[in-house]
């Protein structure tokens, strides 16, 4: 038999199973332990307990993902994370298959060449940082590519054989498709395309059973309401109505700001340029890029109508999340058509080449890929031993007094891994707050969910926003439960005066406003936050976590924002320092600009409050080099130069922000402001009269009123 | 080698890499907690009991860590150091359930823990001086709590998911049956597809009844 090494037999193909195989075992040796953050711990509760997941509910990836949890090997999210694994493994293996399809590349070039192109782009794929790490941690992405290799697969075998049956398999994988992530849809059209110009014959009747099978598989949208309807302890939206379902489905919440990237012009144009000098890795565009487009050339010749279908499901992929750049998971669909067809380009190339009949010359040259590329990512790819995640949440919640109640935002993900997987502390009651602030998009607080807590009997739809909440938290601390909630306005900006700091990442309600936090409590508080967060650092490699940055580092911005609502402005700024000197200098920076843009922003406001308006200035402005569009920051600056008495840059920044945001009220307030230092009590009226109709607090706009009506009667003769 | 028997080997090798991975992890999580224990570090020893059982294998170092955090937990109740030993009773509670599958590992060590468990939270929520009456009565509402039966049920929820598998999978089959590759040879394409669709029928029904009920 011939074999890899030694190359004696020129004939030598290799399978997929000698590239996938050391796949596999990279990805199980570096995979994530147990629960990641936020949307990892929530995918690995919904397919542990057969939950509703966030919308638009992901019932695909539940249910299949829920087989692998029978196997008894290890804690149930590690099995839950290999089943990430196995699903970019799969999906490798299609890429394999679809890149050695005969029909599509042609006749002469040989069995080998396609073999070594297809192992070769495999192995390159599943080595990317984006695959690997979407393999190592529960997440919707690895199956999402999955079911599109496959749709690709049948398309590939329906045009290259005439059989139908490919056809309306692929409908019925794109139905299940749409089932594990809702962006599939966006696909449809040129899918659309793709059939008309391939099918010859008898589209009507072809067109609707194609309909047929994709409703089939569309049907796993049933799980929706038959779970909402069995109430299980995780879930979101609550679809058990048709209008619950249609919301969660169409992700009204959010569906704005999903959009956002199709409405704003030059903004788009800024992402783009990011996506291409940044986003995607430059050795795409060296060596990446040109065997795309051989590929493409080449599928071209024998099935045009298929690239314009590749290349615009590519394109939709990379335009709808185009505005969150930072996250390469979601460009995943379009990494995977382009490294389909540089492995048809690839192909191509081998033919040409005398490498392409020397199997120890391309066995070696893989290996070495392998080994060089895993020598090089794996300090930063290996999260088998951050247990963070985990164990970090978990601190606070086992130090809970028996029977507490929790109202929690970032940790409720996490808290329902804890009791739903692991039944830890099930006699303490896990409230999500956003179920009381906004119950129309989330799941309605009843007496039936919570049997141990004191739900008010309020017609809860009706109740004023926080209102509900108030009677809620008052009602229990008279029963003397003990009620916690980590860092988080609840959209009210009325109940941190009744927090106090308590356990490092949760503050507890007290029964009586507190007007004034004692300095040992707020001593207290950092100390316990630093010493948690330096023994994570010492022992865990904290800020290497991925996922951290949209999660921990966001509680620490809400906890700084409780100690500047309670005006301890020194606190707040200790904990955003902290945060800064934790991601080092700007060389060593691993955290994302929008949250170095927050975090100068932050520290900034708080300069601001502390009236150092020089420094809040240039606080603004590096927030503003990291994204230029902030309007918080250009208002803010504007504020800074307005107290510092420099008003024409006052006016060119606050001028600047009114372009940035539909309601600038903060910016329109403080042009007033610029106007009547001018002396202009006209124009300075019109401003805060515009301010004022933009904005909510009953307080702000009686200290308009009053401004008002100090101009009108300077302005009577 | 034929593709299905390669397919076969690369299964078993995947399967056994996985155990044998969980083993080792296992086998080093439990060396360090040993450690920790033999400096009397009970709350590092428990950390490192805790990742273990998260390498849960049947009859493996996992299960020796939950038996000896148990024992610690008991040890350390019996001392009166109530906090420490609520929180290795507890965990070794829910490091079985975290590695729960269609069956919970170890069941009797963690009915061992329970009452023990439940005892000390009862004991933290009222203080030292409450009447036995007291803590009796809460001792049992919180045992009671804890013996609640998890949910999903085990039955429906595997109902759902073989009932998933089957009526996708006999989308999938119906669909190659009743198209085949050379369609002139076949005469009646129902005649060999209708299995698919009773078994499309059965797995549906299966799997909205696993929904419903689990």
């Amino acid at each position: 038999m011939p074999t890899l090494l030694t190359g004696r037999s020129k004939g030598f193909t290799p399978g997929p199973e000698l590239v996938l195989l050391p796949l596999f075992f990279l990805y199980l040796v570096t995979a994530l332990p147990a629960i990641g953050w936020r949307d990892n711990s929530e995918f690995a509760v919904t397919a542990f307990s057969l939950g509703v997941a966030h919308p638009a509910g992901f019932p695909t990836y539940s249910l299949l993902t829920k087989v692998l949890t029978f196997l008894p090997l290890a804690g149930a999210p590690f099995r839950i994370t290999l089943a990430s694994a196995l699903y970019s493994l799969i999906c490798l293996y299609i890429l394999y298959r679809m890149i050695i399809y005969a029909p599509t590349i042609g006749p002469d070039e040989s069995t080998q060449s396609r073999s070594w192109a297809a192992a070769g782009t495999i192995l390159v794929f599943g080595l990317t940082s984006t695959l690997w790490t979407n393999s190592t941690e529960a997440e919707v992405y690895s199956l999402n590519i999955l079911f599109l290799a496959g749709l690709f697969y049948c398309a590939l075998r329906w045009t290259g054989e005439g059989r139908d049956a490919w056809l309306y398999a692929g409908a019925f994988l794109y139905g299940l498709a749409a089932g594990n992530h809702g962006s599939v849809g966006f696909y449809l059209p040129g899918l659309l395309f793709y059939f008309l110009f391939q099918a010859r014959r008898d589209i009507p009747r072809r067109l609707g059973l194609i309909a047929f099978f994709f409703l089939l598989g569309f049907s796993v949208y049933l799980y929706l309401p038959l779970r909402a309807d069995a109430n299980p302890a995780f879930d979101f939206g609550h679809p058990n109505t048709w209008d619950r379902l249609l919301m969660h489905l169409t992700d009204r919440k959010d569906s704005e700001a999903h959009f956002v990237a199709a409405r704003v012009g030059l903004k788009f144009l800024d992402h783009l340029w990011i996506f291409i000098s940044q986003t995607a890795p430059p050795v795409f565009w060296i060596l990446g890029l040109p065997l795309t487009l051989i590929g493409a050339w080449r599928l071209w010749r024998r099935d045009w109508p298929l690239v314009i279908f590749l290349a615009y499901a590519s394109a939709i992929n990379i335009f709808f999340f185009l505005h969150w750049a930072a996250d390469l998971s979601n460009y995943l669909p379009a990494f995977l058509i382009a490294a389909y067809l540089a492995g048809l380009g690839g192909s191509w190339l081998l033919s040409r080449s005398a490498l392409g009949s020397s199997p120890l010359l391309l066995g070696s040259a893989l290996a070495l890929i392998f080994i060089a590329w895993v020598g090089l990512r794996l300090p930063v790819q290996d999260r088998s031993r951050s247990f963070i995640p985990l164990e970090s949440y978990r601190a606070d919640f086992e130090a809970l007094p028996p029977e507490a109640i929790t109202i929690t935002g970032h940790q409720w993900f996490h808290q329902r891994a804890y009791q739903d997987i692991m039944r830890l502390r099930e006699d303490v009651t896990v409230i999500l707050s956003s179920d009381f602030v906004w119950p129309q998009w989330f799941n309605p607080v009843t007496p039936a969910r919570f049997p141990r807590a004191d739900v008010p009997p309020d017609p809860f739809f009706e109740a004023e926003k926080g209102e509900y909440l108030k009677k809620f938290v008052r009602a229990n601390l008279e029963q003397g439960r003990d009620i916690y909630c980590e860092p988080f306005d609840l959209g009210t900006r009325v109940f941190y005066t009744h927090l106090k700091p308590a356990l490092p990442f949760n503050l507890k309600f007290q029964p009586q406003s507190v007007e004034k936090l004692q300095p040992e409590e707020v001593q207290s508080a950092l100390n316990q936050l630093r010493r948690k967060l330096e023994k994570e650092l010492e022992s865990e490699g904290l800020v290497e976590e991925v996922g951290l940055h949209a999660h921990y580092i966001d509680l620490m911005f809400r906890y700084a924002q409780f100690f500047e609502r309670h005006r301890e402005i020194g606190a707040s700024l200790a904990i955003l320092r902290f945060l800064e000197d934790m991601f080092g200098p700007a060389g060593t920076n691993t955290m994302w600009p929008n949250y170095r843009a927050r975090l100068h922003e932050g520290i900034g406001h708080n300069l601001l409050a502390a009236g150092r308006y020089g420094e809040a200035a240039v606080r603004f402005e590096a927030a503003i080099a990291l994204d230029r569009y902030d309007y918080v920051a250009w208002a803010n600056l504007g504020l800074a130069r307005l107290k510092e008495n420099q008003l024409e840059p006052a006016r060119q920044a606050l001028e600047q922000a009114l372009t940035l945001d539909p309601k600038p009220a903060e910016a329109l307030y403080n042009l007033g402001e610029y106007y009547r230092k001018l002396n202009q009590p006209r124009t300075a009226r019109q401003y805060y009269a515009r301010a004022r109709e933009l904005v909510d607090s009953p307080q702000t706009k009686a200290q308009i009123d009053q401004i008002l009506t100090e101009l009108d009667k300077a302005a009577q003769p | 080698m034929k593709p299905s028997f390669r397919l076969g080997l690369s299964v078993i090798i995947a399967l056994a890499a996985v155990a044998g991975v969980v083993e080792y992890r296992a086998g080093r999580e439990l060396d360090l907690a040993r450690q920790a224990r033999a400096k009397s570090d009970h709350e590092t020893a428990v950390n490192h009991y805790t990742r273990s059982l998260n390498w849960h294998l049947p009859w493996g170092s996992a299960e020796t860590a939950a038996g000896e955090m148990l024992e610690l937990g008991l040890y350390l109740a019996r001392r009166g150091q109530d906090a420490e030993a609520a929180l290795a009773l507890s965990r070794v509670r829910s490091g079985l359930h975290g590695a729960r599958s269609f069956y919970t590992p170890r069941p009797d060590l963690i009915a061992q823990a329970e009452p023990i468990l439940a005892r000390l939270m009862a004991k933290s929520r009222l203080g030292p001086a409450a009447s036995p009456k007291d803590m009796d009565r809460l001792t049992g509402r919180y045992l009671e709590i804890m013996r609640q039966p998890a949910r999903p049920g085990l039955g429906p929820a595997l109902a759902a998911s073989l009932g998933f598998l089957l009526w996708t999978g006999s989308v999938l089959g119906f669909v190659f049956r009743f198209y085949p590759k050379t369609p002139a040879t076949i005469r009646s394409p129902w005649r060999r597809a209708w299995p698919y669709a009773f078994f499309w029928a059965l797995g549906f029904a299966l799997w909205l009844g696993g929904l419903k009920w689990s």
